[in-house]
């Protein structure tokens, strides 16, 4: 059960500027989770619990959320918010904090993104996939082994992926 | 409709428009162009010849262009007159190489292409304003893929499909195939409660709509699947939860969410609509024979003309604005005229009905005698001082000052409110308000500070809220300084400078002006008036160096006897911060400006 009494009500200041439009005015109309397609990713992206999360100061709750890395930056829920909220900005904005609030913060995205190169699984229509005629994995980064070594070498370049070597071994070594 | 043309008593105008309207309460002259119809309203027997003829097919404006017209056309059924009528746009022409078909073939040689429009000019007594309203257009909520898929339509088209007089006379059908739906999904809140696209109000009827049209499709074909979407469902008058309750009980389902995306079957023309369930904390998926979008009601896109004519305002959201919002809902901003319908907000047919009727006893109340009786408190203005600057027409809240340029302002007496905010305005002197007049207000302000100046707090206060307010403070046995003197004045905006500042020079330590809440005015909005008046003197004790503060502008309302003292309170406490050397000071400099003032005027008067 969540009890509000040890909520950070004030959380929402911490995470979220003027230009996200005011989360406040948020009615759970749900217009922004019915056109996402991260919504449809396991775990589902619910950008509209997430905004309630920040707004009820549900902190601990929020820090080990992972879905807001699986945002795909398609911009359709800040088009369709009826109230003029920027939910797809609050998404990068808790991204932000989480990163903020812990400096040892590895976004769960990034091992995916240094396994796969993509944050969303393209694995999982193979059988789909195989049976339409098509090859099991799309054509990506994934099956081209040579943008795939490219792409990591451009991660190992990133202060995150510096700070933790550990966390990404290279296959090959 | 038919019920009024054919009342004695009553003229109906159709296909007229208002150009112009002259005069005040009581004696209104408007001029109407009456359009011409090319038709012989009087011969025309309705035979429907002519549109037999009629080669030129239209989208029909009834149907909301699910239907089609021709050129020469009746516009719906029971409309007055009862007559054909030829839309000049679309008429080919009455060349008779050209087209002039009907001319030709109606029996009783009624039709005319020469008829030209009329002017005619009416005198009435009242006016009342019911203009009704428009529907949003949803095409520019493009993810709900109104015209882009053809089986998803507004509220209005689904009421056109299912009605008997409809185009496909109540055998209901979706656009795209002719076959009946039978899976039907409701949108609510389509261009309402809207921030960014739309209009930010609710639109009042749309729930009832729906829920309405769900319980008719129901009772019609008990085989139909209907799903609503909705962010909160809105029954709140009498009969309407019992009607959802009924709704409920058919098995009509209510989802709480709203769709974010609606696609399309390629193949079957269905539509497929992603919500989630707010409800269960679900994304689910719907397939729908028809996607009905439930619209929002928008003010009438050409109302402004007609609005100008009479000199009303509207509120932010377009509507118009009544008198007051709870004491006189039905009355315009202009005397003599009056609201009824959606012209003034969103509502459904029995809440226009009991405005109209409301409007209809207002408006005969002025009609059924030859006087007006208005209150005694009115503006006078004294010819000889008025320099015809216009200052005062422009303050006016009721548009009652008649001033042409040169020549001096004239009161309409019938129109005139009493706020006075045009003789605080003025400066001249040349306007006086009978029983608030200049000398007996500046002869209460002297008054008030004729002793012990330094011990006064000089409060000004408007009749009907903040006077009322110490009323209520009184009565309700409230403590408060007993060390206020009290000037009441009809409205805050009567509040002349020269009064302030002259019981600033005469030793008053803190002077307040009160007065009724924005948008709660009396007066409609005088208060604004009241507003930029104390802003302005503001900036002019603050440039002969006396503390603005101890000027006070509060807004007290009839309800708020606790805030009245709780306000006193708060003043007493600043007056006894104002030190001996501080009013001293104020009256040395008032004085000098005074005189300033004076000897500039006297320079102005000689030359």
């Amino acid at each position: 059960m969540i009890d509000l009494a040890e909520a950070n009500t004030g959380l929402w200041k911490d995470i979220v500027t003027e230009d996200m439009g005011d989360i406040r005015k948020c009615y759970n109309c749900g217009t922004c989770i019915s056109g996402c397609p991260a919504a449809e990713g396991n775990p589902p992206l619910l950008i509209r619990r997430l905004v309630r999360m920040v707004l009820f100061g549900l902190e601990d709750e929020l820090l080990d959320d992972e879905t807001p890395w699986a945002c795909v930056s398609c911009n359709q829920c800040m088009e369709m918010c009826p109230q003029g909220v920027k939910p797809f900005e609050v998404g990068l904005a808790i991204r932000r904090w989480q990163c903020r609030e812990d400096e040892t913060y590895i976004p769960p995205s990034l091992p995916e993104l240094w396994e796969i190169g993509h944050t969303q699984s393209v694995h999982k229509q193979g059988e789909l996939r195989k049976s339409l005629g098509l090859d099991e994995s799309p054509p990506s980064v994934v099956t081209d082994h040579e943008s795939m070594a490219n792409f990591r070498k451009m991660l190992k370049e990133t202060a995150i992926v510096k700070s933790a070597p550990y966390m990404f071994p290279d296959e090959e070594e | 409709m038919m019920d009024a043309g054919r009342h004695p008593r009553i003229e109906l105008m159709t296909l007229s428009e208002v150009e112009e309207v002259n005069g005040y309460i009581g004696n209104f002259k408007v001029k109407v162009r009456k359009k011409a119809r090319y038709v012989d309203e009087k011969e025309c027997t309705a035979c429907g010849d002519c549109a037999d003829v009629c080669p030129v097919t239209y989208p029909d404006e009834y149907q909301v262009g699910l239907g089609t017209r021709k050129a020469v056309y009746i516009p719906f059924a029971q409309a007055v007159p009862s007559s054909y009528v030829i839309n000049p746009e679309n008429c080919l022409g009455s060349n008779p190489i050209a087209c002039g078909k009907c001319a030709e073939r109606c029996e009783k040689k009624c039709i005319d292409f020469d008829i030209q429009d009329e002017i005619v000019e009416l005198e009435v007594g009242a006016i009342i304003v019911a203009t009704g309203m428009d529907t949003y257009d949803p095409t520019e909520m493009d993810e709900y893929g109104y015209t882009r898929f053809q089986n998803v339509v507004t509220s209005l088209e689904f009421e056109r499909l299912i009605c008997a007089g409809g185009p496909t006379e109540g055998h209901f059908v979706r656009p795209g195939d002719m076959n009946r739906p039978k899976r039907i999904g409701f949108v609510q809140c389509v261009g309402s409660r809207m921030e960014n696209r739309g209009n930010p109000y609710c639109s009042n009827i749309c729930c009832m709509n729906t829920i309405k049209d769900s319980l008719l499709l129901k009772e019609h074909y008990p085989d139909t699947e209907i799903f609503v979407f909705y962010i909160d469902l809105r029954a709140f008058g009498k009969g309407f939860e019992d009607l959802l309750k009924r709704s409920r009980e058919a098995g009509v389902n209510y989802i709480r969410g709203l769709p974010g995306s609606v696609m399309e079957d390629p193949e079957t023309e269905n539509l497929i609509v992603d919500v989630e369930n707010t409800t269960a904390g679900r994304l689910e998926q719907y397939n729908l024979d028809m996607l009905v979008l439930s619209v929002g009601l928008e003010p009438r896109g050409d109302g402004d003309p007609l609005r100008q004519a009479l000199n009303l305002s509207k509120t932010s959201d377009g509507f118009l604005l009544e008198a007051h919002p709870k004491l006189r809902p039905v009355d315009a901003s202009t005397p003599g005229v009056f609201l009824a319908g959606c012209v003034e907000s969103p509502k459904d047919v029995k809440d226009s009905v009991t405005q109209a009727s409301a409007a209809v006893a207002r408006a005969s109340h002025i009609l059924t005698s030859d006087k007006l009786t208005v209150e005694a408190i009115t503006a006078t203005i004294d010819k000889e001082k008025c320099t015809a600057c216009g200052a005062c027409a422009k303050v006016c809240p009721y548009g009652a000052i008649r001033w042409e340029k040169k020549t001096p302002a004239e009161v309409i007496e019938a129109m005139c409110a009493g706020c006075g905010t045009c003789a605080a305005e003025c400066k001249f002197d040349a306007i006086n308000i009978k029983h608030f007049s200049d000398e007996a207000l500046m002869a209460q302000t002297e008054s008030a500070v004729a002793e012990n100046a330094s011990e006064r707090i000089v409060a000004f206060a408007c009749n009907w809220c903040s006077y009322a307010g110490g009323d209520g403070a009184g009565t309700s046995r409230l403590q408060y300084p007993p060390n206020a003197r009290i000037i009441r004045t009809m409205c805050s905006g009567r509040v002349d400078e020269r009064f302030v500042l002259r019981a600033f020079e005469l030793g008053a330590p803190i002077v307040l002006v009160s007065g009724c809440h924005f948008a709660d005015c009396h007066y409609i909005d005088a208060n604004r008036a009241t507003q930029r008046r104390v802003d302005k003197l503001w900036d002019k004790l603050e440039k002969l160096g006396i503390r603005p503060e101890r000027l006070q502008l509060e807004w007290i309302s009839a309800a708020e006897g606790q805030k009245f003292a709780t306000v006193m309170r708060e003043i007493e406490k600043m007056r006894q911060r104002v030190t001996a050397e501080e009013i001293e000071h104020t009256i040395k400099v008032l004085k000098e400006d005074r005189g300033k003032q004076e000897s500039k005027r006297k320079a102005k008067a000689k030359v």
